[in-house]
Order: C-alpha cells, then sequence, then structure tokens
C-alpha cells in the first residue's frame, strides 16, 4: 500500500477507481480514512491536518486493481461555497474536476448518525451528483449508548444507495467498509436520480427511535455534553478553566520535553565522540561532529515538544474541547481582527512556527488565515530559548528574579507583537470581507488514542523533514563558512583555531555586515550568529559557542555566558555590554529567523510575496526595535 | 425580534436571515434555516459569541453580528 500527500496534480489520471470521502466537520470522516488505509495514515479534521487532500492507494476484495482513497476536507455544503479558499471550496472544486473529466469515482459520505438531519442535507446535494454513492452512518455506538437504535432500511429505501452503519472502534469495521465499496466501484453510473421526496428531519425520525427500555444511564447519556458544557464554559469557571488548561499544557511540554531531550543529546554526543575517535580529530571528524551531528542534536532536542504538542491538541480536538476552546477565547481575539479558531496555531507557534502555520487551515476565512500566518513568527518558538538563556545568563547572571521576569516578558512580547501585527494587517494589507463566524460544537467524545499516536507519529516525521534537514543543511554550511580560510587573508603567523576562524569566509561576511548591526551594539561574531539563525536560530548559541572556542555550547552555556560577559577587545574594553545583551534579545523577539518557516509559508501562500513581506517586515522591525531598545537601555544606564 | 436578542435558554423559530443570498443559503446548508427552533445556551466571554442549539442535536457558535442578523419568531416554537 503507498501512501501520496500532494497537491491534486497528481491524484487523478490513471486507472484506479478514486473513492472519495466527504463529509461535515467532525462527521469521522479522518477515523474513516485511517480504518481503511491502516498505519501511516493521518487522522482529525480540526487542527487543519486535512491541509491537502490525503490519498492511499488500497485493495478493494475481490478484485485484483487498487483503489485510490482521498479524503476530501470537512464540508457543510458542496452546492454553496463562501470562498473558493476555504475547505468547501477546495472539495468543491475537486468534485467539479472529477465529474468534468469523467474520472472513475464513487463517493463516499460518511455521516455522523447522532447528528443525522444535519448530515442527510449534505446527502441531498450528493444525490444531485452522477456518481455512485454509499453513505457509512458513525457513531453507531453513541446512538445505541444513548438509548436509541438505528435501523438503516428506512434510509436505503429513501435515498435509493446503500447506507452501512459502522463503529470506528470495531475491528470488523475495515472489512465491512472494503465490501461495501468494493460493490460500489462494480456499479454502473447512476442515471439521472429522481428529485429526492423526502424530508431530513422526518428521515431521521424513522431512521432513529427511541428503544423500547431507555435506561437511566442512557437518559444521562444523552444531556452529557449539556452538562460539561455547563463547567466548562461557565462564565467564570470556564475562562479559568481555559487558561489552567494552557499554562499546563506549557508546563507539560517542557516537563516531559526536557528530560526527554536530554536523553537524546547524549546519544548524539557519544556519537559525536565516536566519529571523532574514528575520524580523527582533524577537519573531517571536526565536521562530522560539530558541523552534522551537532546539527542533528539541535533537531532532536526540538522533536519532543512537537511530538507532544500534537498529541494534545489531537487530544483536544478529537474530545471536543478545541472548539469550545475556540468560542471562549473569540471575544478576546475578536478586537485585534482574529477570530476565536487563531488560537490553535498561535498556541502551535510557541513550540514551533511550522506545524502552526500548517494548522492555520482551521481559519476559514482566508483573509484571517492569512492575517494569522503572516504574524504567527512573531511568537516565542522554542528554538529562541536557548539563545534567549543564554543572554540572560550572560548579562543579568546573579538576578534571578530578574532574569525570570525578562523571560516571561519576552514570551508576552511575542505574544503582543502578534496581536498587534494582525490588527495592522486587518486595517492594510489584509483587509476586506470577514466571514461570519459559526462553529460547530461537537458532542464531547472520548479520543482514539490510536489516532492520537498516528498523529504524533506524523508530525514528529515532518518536523524532522521540514525544519530537520534545513537545520542540518545550515549547519553544515556554516560550519564550512567558520572553517574555510578568506580569500586573501593574511598569512596567520601563529595559526589556533581562534585566529584560524577570524580569517574565515563566516568572519568576511559577519565584517561586512558590521556597518548595518554597529548601531544595534553587534561586531562580526554575533553577525556570523544571525547569518546561521537566518537559516535556523537554533543555530546561534551553537555558533557563539564555535567562534567563541567553547565546545558544545548548546549543553553547558554557562561557560559561553561567562565567555561572552568576560571578553574584551584589543583596547580592553568589554566587547559585549548589557546593551548588547538587551538589543540582542529584542533582535530575536521580531526577526523571523528561520528558513522553515519562510518555506512553510511559501506553501500555505502559494505566494512568494508574502515570503518577502514576512522578511522585510520582521526584520526591519527587529532592527528598529533592537536600536530603540539599545538606547532606552543606554537612557537607563545600562553599561 | 432578532436571534440576538433572546433570552438565554429561551427557543423560538428562526424566520429570516437577513445577510447576502450565498451567506443565507451557505447558512441553510448548515442547518440554520427558516423555521428551524434555535435556543441561545450561553454568551462566550469579553462579548464573545452565542452558543446556540439550531434543531434537535446540533450546536454552533454564532457571532454576536450574525446573530443580529437572524430574525427569530419566540411564538413560533410553542408548536
Amino acid at each position: 500500500m503507498s501512501h501520496h500527500h500532494h497537491g491534486d496534480e497528481h491524484l487523478l489520471g490513471d486507472d484506479a477507481p478514486a473513492v472519495l470521502l466527504l463529509g461535515r466537520p467532525n462527521a469521522g470522516k479522518s477515523s474513516v480514512y485511517n480504518r481503511l488505509t491502516g498505519a501511516h495514515a493521518k487522522v482529525g479534521n480540526f487542527p487543519g491536518v486535512t491541509v491537502d487532500i490525503l490519498s492511499a492507494d488500497l485493495p478493494l476484495p475481490g478484485s485484483q486493481k487498487l483503489a485510490r482513497v482521498l479524503d476530501l476536507p470537512g464540508v457543510y455544503s458542496l452546492d454553496v461555497t463562501l470562498d473558493p479558499g476555504t475547505d468547501e471550496g477546495v472539495a468543491r472544486s475537486f468534485l467539479d474536476r472529477v465529474i468534468a473529466e469523467k474520472t472513475r469515482a464513487v463517493l463516499v459520505q460518511v455521516l455522523d448518525a447522532s447528528q443525522l438531519a444535519a448530515g442527510l442535507a449534505l446527502t441531498r446535494e450528493l444525490l444531485a451528483r452522477p456518481l455512485p454513492l454509499l453513505v457509512v452512518l458513525t457513531q453507531r455506538d453513541v446512538v445505541l449508548a444513548e438509548g436509541r437504535l438505528l435501523s438503516v432500511e428506512p434510509l436505503v429505501k429513501a435515498l435509493g444507495v446503500p447506507v452501512v452503519a459502522i463503529n470506528a472502534h470495531d475491528p470488523s469495521t475495515r472489512a465491512t467498509l472494503l465490501t461495501a465499496i468494493a460493490a460500489l466501484v462494480a456499479e454502473a453510473l447512476p442515471g439521472e436520480r429522481p428529485a429526492p421526496s423526502w424530508s431530513a428531519d422526518e428521515l431521521a425520525h424513522q431512521a432513529i427511535t427511541d428503544a423500547p427500555v431507555v435506561t437511566e444511564e442512557a437518559l444521562e447519556r444523552r444531556d452529557r455534553t449539556a452538562q460539561l458544557d455547563r463547567v466548562l464554559l461557565h462564565p467564570v469557571a470556564g475562562p479559568v478553566l481555559f487558561l489552567g488548561l494552557m499554562i499546563g499544557l506549557f508546563a507539560a511540554v517542557y516537563a516531559v520535553a526536557d528530560p526527554v531531550s536530554s536523553v537524546l543529546d547524549v546519544g548524539v554526543q557519544r556519537l559525536g565522540g565516536l566519529a571523532e575517535r574514528l575520524l580523527g580529530d582533524g577537519l573531517l571528524g571536526s565536521f562530522v561532529a560539530d558541523g552534522l551531528l551537532g546539527g542533528a542534536g539541535t533537531v532532536l532536542a526540538f522533536l519532543p515538544q512537537i511530538v507532544i504538542l500534537t498529541a494534545a491538541m489531537e487530544l483536544l480536538d478529537a474530545s471536543g474541547y478545541l472548539a469550545r476552546g475556540a468560542f471562549l477565547i473569540d471575544g478576546a481575539l475578536r478586537p485585534f481582527g482574529l477570530g476565536g479558531r487563531a488560537f490553535v496555531p498561535m498556541l502551535t507557534a510557541h513550540a514551533c512556527a511550522v506545524p502552526a502555520i500548517a494548522a492555520t487551515r482551521i481559519v476559514r476565512d482566508p483573509l484571517e488565515r492569512l492575517t494569522v500566518i503572516l504574524a504567527l513568527p512573531l511568537l516565542a518558538c522554542s528554538a529562541r530559548i536557548p539563545t534567549y538563556g543564554l543572554v540572560l545568563a550572560a548579562f543579568f547572571g546573579g538576578r534571578p528574579v530578574l532574569q525570570a521576569t525578562l523571560f516571561v516578558a519576552l514570551y508576552l512580547s511575542g505574544i503582543v507583537a502578534s496581536v498587534v501585527v494582525s490588527m495592522v494587517l486587518r486595517r492594510s494589507a489584509t483587509r476586506g470581507r470577514r466571514l461570519p463566524l459559526v462553529l460547530e460544537m461537537p458532542a464531547y467524545r472520548s479520543p482514539d488514542p490510536r489516532a492520537i499516536a498516528r498523529a504524533c507519529w506524523v508530525a514528529g516525521k515532518r518536523f524532522v523533514r521540514d525544519v530537520g534537514t534545513v537545520i542540518l543543511a545550515c549547519g553544515a554550511v556554516l560550519w564550512v563558512l567558520l572553517h574555510v580560510p578568506s580569500p586573501g587573508a593574511p598569512a596567520d603567523p601563529h595559526p589556533t583555531a581562534a585566529s584560524a576562524m577570524e580569517r574565515s569566509v563566516g568572519a568576511s561576511v559577519g565584517r561586512a555586515l558590521e556597518p548595518i548591526t554597529r548601531p544595534l551594539g553587534f561586531d562580526w561574531r554575533i553577525n556570523v550568529g544571525l547569518l546561521g539563525s537566518f537559516g535556523a536560530r537554533e543555530l546561534m548559541v551553537g555558533t557563539l559557542g564555535v567562534i567563541s572556542g567553547i565546545e558544545n555550547a548548546d549543553e553547558h552555556p554557562e561557560s559561553l555566558a561567562t565567555r561572552l560577559r568576560t571578553a574584551r577587545d584589543s583596547e580592553g574594553h568589554p566587547r559585549y555590554t548589557t546593551r548588547t545583551g538587551v538589543s540582542l534579545l529584542v533582535f530575536f523577539v521580531f526577526a523571523c529567523q528561520c528558513m522553515s518557516t519562510l518555506a512553510a509559508i511559501r506553501r500555505e501562500t502559494r505566494s512568494w510575496r508574502w515570503v518577502g513581506f514576512v522578511v522585510v517586515y520582521t526584520y526591519a522591525l527587529a532592527w528598529v526595535a533592537a536600536f530603540v531598545a539599545s538606547r532606552v537601555a543606554g537612557l537607563l544606564g545600562l553599561g | 425580534m432578532t436571534l440576538r436578542e433572546l433570552t438565554h435558554h429561551q427557543t423560538a423559530r428562526i424566520v429570516a436571515l437577513r445577510v447576502d443570498p450565498v451567506e443565507a443559503r451557505w447558512l441553510r446548508a448548515l442547518g440554520v434555516a427558516e423555521g428551524v427552533a434555535v435556543t441561545v445556551l450561553r454568551a462566550g466571554p469579553f462579548r464573545g459569541p452565542l452558543q446556540v442549539r439550531v434543531g434537535e442535536r446540533t450546536a454552533f457558535a454564532i457571532d454576536r453580528a450574525l446573530a443580529g442578523s437572524i430574525d427569530v419568531d419566540p411564538a413560533g416554537a410553542a408548536e
């Protein structure tokens, strides 16, 4: 079985019949897709995981041929789309193309049986398409647990298409679905179907009836969502719980991720030591140990956070709480031109902007989504933290309260900056019509652990692919720049590691940038760090360590902090002052120093213009803010 | 009166959607249509959206501006 994940260019066109999964958001479509396609497929609809159209080829029973299952974005309607950029627009244009090109295709509507009447409105639209249709009713177990009976016969009779009821947690589900789909693929194209004579509400009442005996427990189950909402959406308790949950989530991300990162780090260091023993301590050994494995260690250090945050988000989504969070925060975000859904990518961005940009799919309004994408790089992603920690230790060491306060202030600056920038963008670059907020608040459900595990696996893999490769490549390039001597550099009378570096190509580039960065107090050494940071800001601490001749600065930042504080220039003056530190911190708050983020912006906006926009505005903002901060620090008497 | 003015936990029937025609069709596809029973369950904090039960089993968060454009009739819900 092979899996694909790309735009729709190559999804169709060979002779594998296409099986299009369609359904309302929260109908359980992605669970059905996962059930059908097994491992490696991604699950969940809410946090924008169906960014593109997922597809997988799978064999059908009784057939030699493979069928291509395509998971289309969740839609309420195909006939009415508010904007071509929304999920509905994407699904609609895809389906239109399938019909226009006469591709061999069948439709499978995934319909939440506990919301039958609502889902039948979409069935009506699908029946008007000239393709075979299968209706798959999910959540049969929920309907039964609520003391109701589900009968498919009235539906089969009224709709004139096959209907199967499934329970996504049941192992036999896959076989049931495959058999039904195989029969559907063998069907001839339907002619024009007669106009439906049924009413969705009446049909729903025929298909779902009260059980002869409704237990107390079943009645209690029916009321469960309303009862939970009374607590979780309480005017006072609701927001407090939400805030507590988010803080707890953050604490968990760091509490769990840190020890895991350390273990991974020790492993990478051992490998580095091994490489130096095997390859010698010459250039090759240094390249492999510092240039390559150092970068790999940096990548692995950030992986646990991504996985934990993904697990938390998927858990919140699958349980139905994510929509509640959006409901609670919507009012607070509205003055800034954002809606409640924007909180999901904004939260994710505190770990890493790259998955956060993919998660903006959750924001239905195309202009609002663009705004969020452009403002996300300002949020304090975890790759900034090592630099924050280093600079705070170097210039504010021995004052733990001040350090902690500044650390929190750096976080808050990111949040304030991103919402202010959103507000400005909504009045300028992304001004335009706003789509009305209508957000479904699904019933609370118990999440499927297998689906969450799968989502974590995919998120981790994507992070290593999208961010990891960039960090590795930039780390390697940076190593080369710092070890290759600059052409025309005078011969070195007493070559040492430090003097060789001062004569490197990297140092020349850093010096060339000094006129721009001198007002901020940055010399060529910091400039080289910033250059590496343009690739990935994770490389800042390691690069400064390499330049300062400190090995493993990532693991032992204390010695690097001391070195930065005590470094003197040729005249014996301190090379860096507290003002340098302040201006470097502020620069890091604003600058979008991350090629992976820029690549993600390019992918999601399909435009280099917005990539250029982000680079220019964040670096300009960073320079101006760092300059102002450095002046203010000077006025406050900081050295 | 509009959905926005409806007392919480009071049920009414939608009588008109005063929004542009495409938006109205989209709302109807969601289930927010003329003749459907609606109940405002609660309002979100900081002048946030309204949580509205639509029909028998579905709940939506609907922003206040939109709720102000949906006409409802509390008397119509009695039947």
